[in-house]
C-alpha cells in the first residue's frame, strides 16, 4: 500500500496539485485501502494496476492541475522554437544581413496577408509541434483542443506579429526582427491557449491553479 | 479507463462505465457513504466488474458538477473518513435517469428478443 500512495503523491506532485489538495487526495485513497485491507482487498487490485494513472484522472476530474503553468510553458516554447526556425530559415535562404521583410509597399491588405503567411507558414509546423508535445507531456487535458485552436487561429497570428515586426523595422537588426516575429507570434498563440482554459474553467471542468 | 485490466475489456465492464455515475448517485440514495462502501454497495448488487479507484474520478466530476458534496467525520470503525451525501440537483438528475433507463433498457431488451425469435 505504501508504493501504491507514494506513486499516486509523486504523480499529484508532477502534475502540479497544490499541497493542500494533494493531502486531501491522500487521505481519502489511504482511508479507503485501509478499509479494502481489512476485507482482504490487496491495494494493487483496488486502484486497478495503475497508480500513476489514477492518480492522473483523478486530479484531472478534480481540476487540479496547473494550468497557469502549462500556458505560460506553450508561449516560452512557441517563442524559442519560433525563433529558433526563423533564424534558420533565414540563414538558409537568405543569408546572413538579408531582411526576411517583405516589400512594405505592398500594404496591410490580402496581397501582403497572403505573401506572409506562404512565407512564414512552415513555422507553423515545429512551433506547433512543439507545443503539442509540450501539452501532451504535461497531461493536459486541453491538448487536442488548444492545438486545433491555435492551429486554425496561427495564419492570422503569424500575418499580425510579422506585420507588427516589419512596421519596427530598423530598430535592433535581424535577430531583433526574427525575435519580435517569434515574441509577438508565441503571445497571440498565449491568449489563445489561456482563453480556451478560461472558457474551460468557467464551464465548470478546470479549477483556477 | 486506467482502471480497467490491459486485456480486452468484458462487455459488463463496458457497459458499466457510461453508467458508473448514475449508479454511484443511486448507492447515495441510501444515505453518505464513503467511496469504499459505494464500491462494496456496487460488487453487492453484482456490479464488481471496475477496480474500485475508478470510482474517484466519477465522484470528483460529480461533486464539482454539484451533484453530490463531501464532508469529514469520524467512521463506524472510528477513523474519520470522506462521505459522499446527494445534493438536491444530484437526487434530481437520478431521478431523471432513472426514468431514462427505464425507457431504454425497455427498447433493448425488445430488440434483443426480436433477435431471438428469428
Amino acid at each position: 500500500m505504501t508504493d501504491i500512495v507514494s506513486t499516486c503523491r509523486s504523480t499529484w506532485k508532477r502534475l502540479g496539485v497544490p499541497p493542500q489538495a494533494r493531502a486531501d487526495l491522500e487521505f481519502e485513497l489511504r482511508t479507503n485501502l485501509d478499509s479494502a485491507a481489512a476485507d482482504g482487498v490487496d491495494a494493487a487490485t483496488f486502484v486497478g494496476g495503475d497508480p500513476s494513472g489514477l492518480a492522473r484522472d483523478w486530479a484531472v476530474a478534480r481540476g487540479l492541475t496547473r494550468s497557469r503553468w502549462l500556458v505560460a510553458g506553450s508561449v516560452l516554447i512557441a517563442l524559442s522554437v519560433g525563433w529558433a526556425s526563423l533564424e534558420i530559415f533565414r540563414l538558409l535562404f537568405f543569408g546572413r544581413g538579408n531582411t526576411l521583410a517583405p516589400d512594405m509597399n505592398l500594404g496591410f491588405g490580402w496581397w501582403s496577408f497572403l505573401v506572409v503567411v506562404v512565407q512564414f507558414g512552415w513555422l507553423l509546423v515545429p512551433v506547433l509541434g512543439a507545443v503539442s508535445v509540450y501539452l501532451r507531456v504535461g497531461h493536459d487535458r486541453l491538448v487536442a483542443r488548444t492545438v486545433g485552436a491555435v492551429g486554425a487561429v496561427s495564419p492570422v497570428a503569424l500575418w499580425l506579429s510579422a506585420s507588427m515586426s516589419f512596421a519596427l523595422d530598423g530598430l535592433g537588426g535581424i535577430p531583433a526582427e526574427t525575435l519580435r516575429i517569434s515574441l509577438i507570434f508565441a503571445l497571440l498563440l498565449g491568449a489563445i491557449r489561456a482563453a480556451i482554459v478560461v472558457a474551460d474553467r468557467r464551464s465548470g471542468h478546470l479549477s483556477a491553479t | 479507463m486506467h482502471c480497467m485490466a490491459a486485456s480486452v475489456e468484458s462487455p459488463t465492464a463496458l457497459w458499466l462505465r457510461g453508467l458508473l455515475d448514475v449508479c454511484l448517485l443511486a448507492a447515495l440514495k441510501s444515505g453518505p457513504l464513503y467511496g469504499y462502501q459505494m464500491t462494496r454497495h456496487l460488487a453487492d448488487s453484482g456490479l464488481d466488474v471496475v477496480a474500485e479507484g475508478s470510482i474517484y474520478p466519477a465522484l470528483a466530476r460529480m461533486e464539482r458538477a454539484e451533484l453530490v458534496t463531501s464532508f469529514r467525520e469520524p467512521s463506524a470503525e472510528g477513523p474519520p473518513r470522506k462521505y459522499y451525501q446527494l445534493t438536491e440537483a444530484g437526487e434530481a438528475l437520478l431521478s431523471h435517469r432513472r426514468q431514462q433507463w427505464t425507457t431504454f433498457s425497455s427498447a433493448v431488451t425488445q430488440v434483443l428478443g426480436q433477435g431471438e425469435d428469428r
